[in-house]
């Protein structure tokens, strides 16, 4: 059997089970809290499971970037990744000078704060374009 | 069993993602590009991979925009008073592309995710600066990763015409 579209524009609960006071929300919030871009990558820029990369770039030793297939509506967008390999105490950062509203770009350091190349776990949150 | 894509013109193109996500399995490319940015001759070679979910929807067909429409939005993003995209509609309502093989798949991520100064006077380069090669062909290890380069005795096809 095929399944059909729900449309809504406000999602409401009686809350009956805990508060008994009614509570909605403008599905529009749901929407734009929702993730847009995530990925599980190698340190080689292999993208092992993903949603809305085009593609990974190892630029060198702990300096990634991942194109988007829907670009981001503006640069401010907010991505949250951790390094996921053997090492442990990796730090991932944000290179702002190679993002853009269709491009990610992830820094990895080491202890020492030397470049180091790892495995790394991401997602992204923003306004589509 | 081949599944049918929708009519998807019109189509917010990350919904059509979740369509695709949902219907298509990944396909992993063995492709690999390999670059070098030639405002940038100091770098080390830069290695492009094609993600799975991405290569399935272009094999697929019907799902993704002309690759024109990215450098549209390029286009905009790159004027000193860019705020945010107005013509993100673009990516929505054109057309989309027809079924590729795996290899204009790859002309297209290249020509989508690459910088333009690097595949677009790429007949007038005295080095090779782009190089499309299989997985097997790069280094098995990452030692003297940020060493790596193209080897100038590699003579493109193209250029060899």
């Amino acid at each position: 059997m095929a399944n059909g579209t729900i449309a809504f524009d406000t999602l409401t609960t009686s809350d009956s089970a805990n508060t008994g006071t009614e509570k909605s929300i403008d599905t529009s919030y749901l929407f734009n809290g929702v993730a847009k871009v995530w990925g599980v990558v190698t340190s080689a820029a292999a993208i092992t499971n993903s949603f809305n990369l085009s593609t990974g770039t190892d630029h060198g030793t702990g300096d990634y970037s991942y194109a988007l297939t829907t670009a981001f509506g503006n640069v401010n967008h907010a991505t949250t990744a951790v390094s996921s390999g053997a090492g442990a105490g990796r730090i991932c950062t944000s290179n702002t000078a190679r993002t853009a509203t269709g491009t990610i770009a992830i820094e990895i350091e080491g202890h020492a704060g030397s470049s180091s190349d790892d495995n790394q776990e991401l997602s992204t949150h923003g306004d589509l374009a | 069993m081949t599944i049918k894509t929708p009519k998807f013109q019109g189509t917010h193109l990350w919904d059509r993602l979740c369509w695709a996500k949902e219907n298509l399995e990944g396909k992993q490319s063995d492709y690999r590009i390999v670059w070098e940015d030639p405002d940038a001759p100091e770098e080390c070679s830069k290695i492009t991979v094609p993600d799975p979910n991405w290569m399935a929807c272009a094999l697929q067909g019907g799902i993704l925009p002309p690759v024109e429409v990215y450098w549209a939005l390029a286009e905009d993003e790159a004027k000193p008073d860019f705020k945010k995209h107005t013509r993100g509609y673009l990516l929505h309502n054109t057309k989309p592309v027809e079924a590729m093989t795996e290899e204009q798949a790859i002309e297209y991520l290249i020509m989508k995710d690459i910088p333009q100064r690097v595949w677009r006077e790429y007949q007038k380069a005295n080095k090779p600066r782009l190089v499309i090669c299989k997985k097997n062909q790069l280094p098995s290890t990452r030692e003297w990763r940020n060493a790596w380069k193209i080897d100038e005795k590699i003579i493109a096809t193209d250029k060899a015409a």
